[in-house]
């Protein structure tokens, strides 16, 4: 990826829940923001479906992603074969039979900005790449996946 | 909105007095923020150390957290013949001098950055991740040693970056 390019200060989140309620980075009658931690809270008690950054959507409850592009809509499981053989290699199938979240796995959202800023001569724009993800506890062990969205349109999952 | 951020420094005999929105980390034979290095005064004698500095990163506006990942590094420039950069991460505050800080070679590789910590203060700056507004990066002193050999003029540019998570 190219360091010239310009890179936009902010792409917005929006937070969808169970029973249709929204929460939206910036409110859009008022603009006022609000702060990533209210989706954290109300994670804990309310359901959260879903948890878009620019043309990504993270669906909480597959823990997929999906990409927005031109009018269409791509599917991007996090694993290099089908869906079962995923399950079955993270061990997700067992524990979600074990778990009492109506056959769903606990995930945590992980979302953050991630900032290069310069200080001295030849300072370039700062450089804002945005992590959306998840993170599960599965048998023990620590599940995560997370895709980078920069600004330039490139996708990396990490 | 990102977090608002801004580098500060302090100067002056400890506890020192802090100055916001530094323009530029110019070295020099002079304990000073924005040093001006065309002004003779402030030119560093060749063989000698310039004043230690100590700059802090500022974090202010609306954000839940700050950090962690935070990274500090040298990621551009090249330093001439008989010219050092030292740095370190410290919470501690000592009125600068020319001593030479006993710091190592700025590291000019991410991988090899230097760790950043937050805090409600630069000398509380021990923690991964910081919720407090306004939260400050630990200091980042630093101080260019020259030798004997060392050219004379300006060392030419050198970009410090500073890498960190926040949301």
């Amino acid at each position: 990826m190219s360091e010239e390019v310009e890179y936009p200060r902010l792409i917005p989140w929006m937070a969808r829940f169970e029973r249709g309620s929204t929460l939206s980075q910036f409110d859009p009658s008022s603009g006022k923001e609000t702060l990533f931690r209210e989706v954290l809270l109300r994670e804990l008690k309310d359901d959260l479906l879903n948890f878009t950054v620019g043309n990504v959507t993270l669906d909480m409850k597959e823990g997929s992603f999906i990409i927005h592009e031109n009018g269409k809509a791509f599917k991007l499981i996090p694993s290099c074969g089908k869906v079962k053989e995923m399950m079955d290699e993270y061990g997700l199938e067992e524990e979600r039979r074990r778990s009492k979240l109506q056959g769903q796995i606990l995930k945590r959202l992980i979302y953050f900005r991630r900032r290069s800023t310069d200080f001295g001569a030849d300072v370039k724009p700062d450089r804002i790449v945005y992590a959306l993800g998840w993170q599960a506890t599965v048998d023990g062990r620590n599940v995560k996946h997370i895709l980078y969205i920069h600004p330039n349109g490139d996708l990396v999952l990490g | 909105m990102v977090a608002t951020f801004e580098w500060d420094e302090q100067n002056g005999a400890s506890p020192g007095s802090k100055s916001h929105a530094i323009t530029n980390g110019n070295f020099g034979n002079v304990d000073d923020k924005n040093i001006d290095i065309t002004v003779e005064a402030n030119k560093i004698p060749r063989g000698e150390n310039s004043y230690s500095k100590y700059i802090s990163g500022h974090f202010s506006g609306a954000y839940t957290l700050i950090g962690p990942n935070g990274k500090l590094w040298k990621s551009a420039g090249s330093l001439p013949s008989g010219v050092t950069l030292k740095a370190t991460m410290t919470v501690t505050y000592a009125t600068p001098t020319k001593t030479a800080t006993g710091d190592s070679d700025i590291p000019t590789v991410e991988g090899s950055a230097l760790t950043v910590q937050f805090g409600d203060t630069e000398a509380q700056a021990t923690n991964n991740t910081e919720a407090t507004v306004p939260c400050y990066s630990a200091y980042y002193r630093c101080q260019l040693q020259t030798t004997g050999s060392a050219p004379t003029g300006a060392i030419g540019a050198q970009t410090i970056t500073l890498k960190y998570d926040e949301s």
